[in-house]
């Protein structure tokens, strides 16, 4: 019978073991896409002009409508902002100005921070088709996922993703690493949790906001 | 009753800068607007007069870009008009000045030099500082503000001068879709705006002295009609392709 914790331990070692980084990523997708989530993003990201920056957001997803929203609190020259696409438009809400830009979803620019939301049409196909992954085990049970991209399949100067997840699989940081091993995100994930929102929610900014169409 | 007077609509050049492709039509006297391709030149016709605009955009780093139109009319009188706006992280300006040989109401409202102005900077959570000027043939404004934009409504307070000192107190607020304004200036003129949106719809109705504006914006639609030392009205319809 004393043996019996470390024969538990082992089944559950094992099952954790037999499961891929792939099978991994495929839970938290079928988890968190079939409603909807909401998370806040904070950390350091390159800025574009060199250095680094801090970044505070609040990411809410509808998954059915593949609509995602981004509200920024972080940096000040971004902070009240907000930035939506949806399958047919990206909306870019300037506070400052209290305009609405709308704008073709393809290549859409998040203005303020000049990154392009790319891949969120199909993220499953842009982590399972362009990239490949592999894991690594943290003492306190929790794992990293390793994510490189395939020859010719990522933006440039691309190299590296991890993805930590919590000894209870949930996601609680975010690095992205460039060519050279070089930092350009450590982010940390929290108030995760599945939310349905519908996109009319996601799409609503102050009535009195200035459209503008490009 | 005065008859409704016939007015020149200028709202293509007004709004159509943004648009990559429109062509307008209002009513009141007439008017028909061309203006094609953004960043560059544009064709403007109206009923009384024709001319050129140009405008074109820059980015300003990641953070922001600069706006700029010239536009150029000639017929009954002549127009010249520059504009200028940027927005560059938390702060933004907007400037326009120009040169109207004739008053054309209500649209170009001045004749002889003008320039408006604003300054918009982000200095909290949800709070900007806001500096208006308004500076024509007719009276030189000016404004500094504070102003909160909450999810529950819109909050203006601050001190202007306009032959004298007044105060500036302004509420949007929101309810849903819907939002209601109501504006007062007191120290000033005893005079209020009322706005009602929802997410389609804009019907406002300012009340001044002597002086009345009812206008409503649906989609493309715009009608408007008002009251200032004449009756007057117009309605203008805007097509993007």
């Amino acid at each position: 019978m004393a043996k019996l914790p470390f024969f538990f331990l082992t089944v559950l070692l094992g099952l954790v073991l037999a499961q891929s980084p792939e099978e991994t990523l495929t839970e938290l997708f079928s988890r968190y896409s079939e409603s909807g989530f909401s998370a806040r993003i904070s950390g350091q990201v390159a800025a574009p002009v060199g250095g680094v920056q801090n970044i505070d957001l609040v990411i809410r997803v509808a998954s059915a409508e593949q609509v995602m929203r981004i509200d920024f609190l972080a940096p000040g020259a971004v902070a009240d902002n907000a930035f939506v696409i949806t399958p047919d438009k990206a909306y870019n809400y300037l506070f400052v100005t209290n305009q609405v830009i709308e704008s073709a979803p393809e290549g859409a620019r998040v203005e303020g921070l000049g990154f392009r939301i790319q891949n969120f049409d199909n993220p499953e196909d842009f982590a399972y088709q362009q990239m490949s992954w592999s894991e690594s085990l943290l003492p306190d049970g929790g794992k990293i996922l390793i994510g490189e991209p395939k020859p010719g399949a990522a933006p440039e100067d691309f190299a590296r993703l991890e993805l930590e997840l919590s000894a209870s699989g949930e996601p609680v940081a975010m690095r992205t690493f460039a060519t050279g091993n070089r930092p350009t995100a450590d982010l940390k994930i929290s108030d995760l949790k599945q939310e349905v929102f519908t996109q009319e929610e996601l799409l609503r900014f102050p009535p009195d906001a200035q459209r503008i169409v490009r | 009753m005065k008859s409704l007077r016939p007015v020149l609509a200028f709202g293509l050049i007004l709004v159509g800068v943004t648009a990559a492709q429109e062509l307008e039509f209002s009513l009141g006297s007439g008017t028909l607007g061309l203006e094609l391709g953004r960043g560059g030149f544009s064709v403007l016709a109206s009923s009384q007069a024709a001319g050129l605009g140009w405008s074109r955009i820059w980015p300003l780093g990641p953070v922001g870009e600069l706006n700029a139109n010239l536009r150029a009319m000639a017929g009954s009188g002549y127009w010249l008009e520059g504009e200028v706006s940027a927005v560059a992280g938390p702060a933004a300006l907007a400037a326009r000045a120009g040169y109207h040989e004739n008053q054309i109401w209500p649209q170009l409202e001045h004749e002889g030099g003008y320039f408006d102005g604003s300054m918009r900077y982000r200095y909290a959570a949800r709070s900007l500082a806001v500096l208006e000027a308004d500076l024509n043939s007719d009276y030189q404004e000016i404004e500094l503000m504070s102003e909160l934009r909450d999810p529950v409504g819109t909050f203006r307070v601050g001190l202007g001068y306009r032959e004298a000192a007044h105060a500036v107190l302004e509420a949007q607020i929101y309810s849903g879709n819907l939002t209601v304004v109501a504006t007062l200036y007191p120290g000033l003129v005893s005079g209020a705006a009322l706005g009602l949106y929802d997410a389609d719809t804009r019907l406002n109705l300012a009340v001044w002295p002597e002086e009345l504006e009812i206008r409503l914006e649906r989609g493309p639609l715009t009608a408007a009609v008002g009251y200032q030392e004449d009756f007057w009205g117009w309605l203008s319809y805007r097509f993007s392709f």
